[in-house]
């Protein structure tokens, strides 16, 4: 099964934000979601309406047995489709190099479980620390989250090398990257530069798909539902928008939308 | 291939809560890794703790809070950098 590993270098660039956006995705075509909080922040957790879950990410990676994270499996309050491996503060005490293997943790704790969904979506931290190389590691894809600023830029070429670094030596099955520009507005100029200088350097890594600036993301964030059952003008946009990376990221999932809000 | 089935997990040995759960991340870990004052411990293995690297560092201090210092660190018999590094860390814990 896909099991894409969203990441970036910088914070707040849209991890979490592009993460649920591809969940809601899935669910609107009625798959199987499982989405894997790495992040101690926890905001994917959050976002999927898990309110103090009972395990989570930190007590899956202090346990060396494999497949011990079926154990932790809480369901999202958005559909019994998509369910959470939860992230919590104490998370951030495993984001440290532990033992001989330690970024084969979570592919170890993960097991023969994401066989069981349709898609894998793994939220990593602001960071290409010890969280990140174990979702490189357990992952079949990446996808580098990234704005049209120099900085954000400069941390998607951190991201790619990270990748890179993961397919010479954990993961050597690791596909190509994608990379997606979040609040892209091809109206500001400086953006639009940006977006060039990109292309230029990624070429066909940065997809076509841009995730355009809408309040109707924190608002559906905020109120912990897929952005597809976001009733404005905006919330369609965006379920297009997210349509098109999930069939981009994840081709085998392109099916015809049931529709299920309707 | 669309799924309307629930995904029930299997039974299995159960996880358990992290030790650390309820440890705050930004807890200290390297006070716990040095023997508090007075354990009768000696020598550099005590201020070098875990093999870190120690630098020269110039300050300026009264005359008498030198002696004291002398004094002090010859009644534990350890060194004056390492009594100042004890007092330092403590202080800043
Ligand atoms: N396209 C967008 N339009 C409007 N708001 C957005 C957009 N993308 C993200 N945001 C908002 O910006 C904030 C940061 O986004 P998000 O949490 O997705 O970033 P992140 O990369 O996951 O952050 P972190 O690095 O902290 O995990 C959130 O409040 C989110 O709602
Ligand atoms: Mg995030």
């Amino acid at each position: 099964m896909p099991t894409v590993a969203v990441l970036s270098m910088k914070g707040g660039v849209g991890k979490t934000t592009v993460t649920l956006g591809l969940a809601s995705a899935a669910l609107a075509r009625r798959f199987r979601v499982l989405v894997i909080d790495l992040d101690p922040q926890g905001n994917s957790t959050m976002g999927l309406g898990v309110d103090s879950p009972v395990f989570t990410m930190n007590d899956v990676l202090a346990d060396p047995r494999p497949g011990v994270a079926a154990d932790a499996l809480t369901d999202s309050s958005w559909d019994r489709l998509v369910q959470v491996l939860a992230a919590d503060r104490a998370l951030e005490h495993r984001n440290t190099v532990e033992g001989a293997h330690s970024s084969q943790r979570l592919r170890v704790a993960l097991g023969g479980l994401p066989a069981r969904y349709d898609l894998v979506l793994i939220d990593c931290p602001p960071s290409l620390g010890e969280m990140t190389r174990n979702a490189l590691t357990a992952a079949t894809s990446a996808l580098i989250v990234t704005e049209p600023s120099y900085f954000a830029l400069h941390g998607a070429e951190q991201a790619l090398e990270a990748v890179d670094v993961i397919r010479a030596t954990s993961n050597p099955a690791l596909r190509t990257s994608t990379v997606v520009v979040n609040r892209a507005r091809t109206t500001v100029a400086d953006h639009r530069q940006r977006i060039g200088e990109l292309r230029e350097a990624y070429g066909s890594l940065v997809s076509e798909t841009m995730v355009p600036e809408r309040n109707a993301i924190p608002q559906a964030e905020g109120a912990g539902i897929p952005i597809h059952a976001w009733e404005s003008p905006a919330g369609k946009e965006l379920a297009g928008v997210f349509d098109s990376l999930l069939d981009q990221i994840a081709p085998a999932l392109r099916v015809r939308p049931l529709g299920w809000m309707r | 291939m669309t799924h309307n089935e629930p995904f029930v997990a299997p039974q299995r040995s159960a996880l358990r809560k992290a030790a650390d759960t309820n440890v705050h991340p930004s807890t200290p870990t390297d006070s716990a890794d040095l023997p508090a004052f007075n354990t009768g411990n000696t020598g550099d293995s005590v201020l070098r703790g875990k093999s870190e690297k120690t630098v020269a560092m110039e300050v300026q201090i009264p005359k008498s809070l030198r002696k004291r210092l002398r004094t002090r660190a010859g009644e534990l018999d350890i060194s004056v950098d390492e009594l100042t590094s004890r007092i330092l860390r403590d202080g800043l814990n």
